[in-house]
């Protein structure tokens, strides 16, 4: 099957640097899993869920700013849309259904326990504030406390709101002092008091972020394998066949994007350029 | 499974599957990929190459077909060499897509002098990803005389195994066959994928892919086309190495391919959509069923190959 149109509904702003595009498409999703989209003659990404209202999906995007010498990149080409524009969603090739959802969704690698802490570094608020919604909508009275980390306030600004109606507790640290904590969100988890309760961490951020975050958790005893990372990586087939997103070994797009900690770690330093060469990562 | 064994190039492979070229690509990815015995790496050019910017890739027919212009993203033949030597795979086999002759010597001597461990080489002058005007890929074997020409540097440039693959978009195959083998081809494999163009009507006909041109068909649609090319080019040749690829996604299609004869099979497009346990589960039935169910119905793969030499 090929790609579709799919309208743009509504358009939510963030920042200058973040919007939400909410889009005339809705199916089952996990928060963790991705559409791709495809702007022609701009190019096609890999957009992770957002937003799952009345059975309508939303992305949310932060904008790249291209090089002098390049291309205007395709979050940008993204920001010129206006409600009513179509974006074109490709199907996963997995599904006979013809699903735009690619990749597993972190309650596919590891549901829900006692405690959970869901821990944000920027734009990888964007999976988790819908995670947050899916386990409150589980009715398992789940303990979900979010930390949410950025370099300014107002690039949370769009997801606070999200997360204050589905978590018990929102900690907040920006690297400019303009809200909350004064430092990386990864230093919040020093602070926390862990229980002997079960506690699984989801975090999603860049992959330096990421693999402190991790380190920390499993510091305060929390073992790798409930340690739950939404990773990410420059895709090309959305098949699994070309290899381009490899990372240790597992392709993002059909093996992921969501892998816990044990089975991630060594991919986390590393990943491929466009043109497969491995490239250092943090 | 020894009943799935064959001699090739004084080597004995078991099974005799591998991945075609460019699925998976990278020795870290195939060190995850269980069952095969052989791999082969994705098609390099000297220095690393992006390809196209995406989409490159379409599927359609419920996704059995699919339409590809990576135009052969690498990392360059060194660094597919290093990451080789790095997550080593017994029978390896490396493909090289050189744009000119001065191109190919130079890929190949990096090849013999930093590999650590290598089975054959491929001579990629098929893949129809190529760039205007660019003497490489299927612009060489459309060609008799640049086949010949590219063969038979090749030939003066290794003494390792040498396998020409080659295009279904050849106007006459055999002539192009004849001139791989009189130019020291030690095997050959067929085939690449068909180049074609396919527009989306639900996009107002656009191209699916980025690459104007269009890209190389793979999958349930090449089927007959590379089923039909390794039966004639066995008929002409009896006893040249052949390695069949072209949708082969199931036991007895891979055994019709040996019927046809080939040597040995491989198996891209496939695996789409397949994560890792999926991708090893897929091999493993593909093997039984060749190994078991289908010698029980069909007659085994040995028998067809003793057929053939008689």
């Amino acid at each position: 099957m090929l790609a579709r149109p799919c309208k743009i509904l509504e358009i939510g702003y963030g920042s200058d640097d973040i919007r939400s595009f909410h889009l005339n498409y809705g199916e089952p999703v996990k928060a963790g899993q991705f559409v791709v989209a495809w702007l022609p003659g701009v190019s096609e990404n890999p957009f992770s869920v957002s937003y799952n209202n009345n059975g309508k999906f939303g992305i949310t995007v932060k904008r790249m700013h291209h090089k002098p010498c390049e291309e205007k990149t395709m979050t940008e080409a993204m920001f010129d849309l206006r409600p009513g524009d179509n974006v074109f969603l490709k199907p996963n090739p997995r599904s006979k259904e013809h699903s735009m959802l690619h990749g597993n969704g972190f309650l596919d690698v590891r549901p829900p326990g006692k405690i959970n802490y869901l821990v944000a570094g920027g734009i990888g608020a964007a999976p988790l504030a819908l995670l947050a919604k899916e386990i409150d909508d589980t009715n398992l009275n789940a303990d979900v406390s979010v930390m949410i980390g950025a370099a300014d306030f107002k690039e949370m600004d769009i997801f606070i709101g999200r997360f204050n109606r589905h978590a018990h507790a929102l900690w907040i640290a920006t690297d400019n002092d303009s809200a909350g904590y004064h430092g990386f969100v990864t230093d919040l988890i020093g602070k926390l008091s862990f229980s002997e309760e079960e506690s699984i961490a989801y975090v999603c951020g860049n992959d330096a972020m990421m693999d402190a975050a991790a380190k920390k958790f499993v510091a305060h005893g929390v073992p790798e394998e409930n340690v739950v990372l939404c990773t990410e990586s420059y895709m090309k087939c959305y098949a699994g066949l070309c290899g381009g997103c490899e990372r240790d070994g597992w392709r993002v797009c059909v093996d992921g994007p969501v892998f816990t900690y044990d089975v991630i770690k060594n991919g986390l330093r590393e990943k491929r350029d466009a043109c497969g060469t491995r490239i250092k990562t943090f | 499974m020894a009943r799935l064994c064959v001699e090739l190039f004084g080597e004995r492979i078991e099974p005799a599957v591998g991945n075609a070229s460019g699925i998976f690509s990278y020795a870290r990815v195939l060190s995850r990929i269980k069952g095969l015995g052989f791999v082969t790496y994705k098609s390099a050019s000297l220095n690393a190459r992006p390809g196209f910017v995406a989409p490159t890739i379409a599927e359609f027919d419920d996704f059995g077909s699919c339409l590809n212009a990576m135009g052969y993203p690498n990392p360059g033949i060194e660094a597919i060499v290093e990451e080789a030597n790095e997550y080593p795979a017994r029978y390896p086999i490396f493909s090289l897509i050189p744009g000119s002759i001065d191109e190919l010597e130079q890929m190949i001597e990096i090849v013999e002098k930093k590999a650590k461990c290598c089975f054959a080489i491929k001579l990629n002058i098929s893949c129809p990803n190529t760039m205007e005007g660019e003497k490489s890929g299927i612009n060489i074997g459309t060609d008799s005389k640049l086949t010949r020409e590219f063969v038979e540097a090749a030939r003066s440039f290794t003494k390792k195994p040498l396998i020409v693959k080659h295009t279904p978009a050849a106007k006459n195959i055999l002539e192009v066959v004849d001139a791989s083998i009189e130019a020291g081809a030690d095997g050959l494999a067929l085939i690449n994928t068909m180049p074609v163009q396919l527009k989306n009507p639900h996009m107002y006909d656009m191209p699916v892919l980025t690459r104007k041109e269009g890209g190389g068909l793979s999958g349930e649609a090449l089927y007959e086309t590379g089923l039909d090319i390794v039966r004639r080019v066995r008929q002409k040749y009896k006893s040249i190495p052949i390695i069949g690829m072209g949708g082969i996604d199931s036991g007895l299609r891979a055994y019709r391919y040996f019927e046809a004869g080939a040597d040995a099979i491989a198996i891209g497009t496939a695996f789409r959509g397949k994560s890792t346990l999926e991708v090893n589960e897929f091999i493993s039935t593909l093997l039984l069923d060749l190994g078991e169910n289908i010698p029980f119905r069909y007659g085994s793969i040995e028998e067809l190959r003793r057929k053939r030499q008689c």
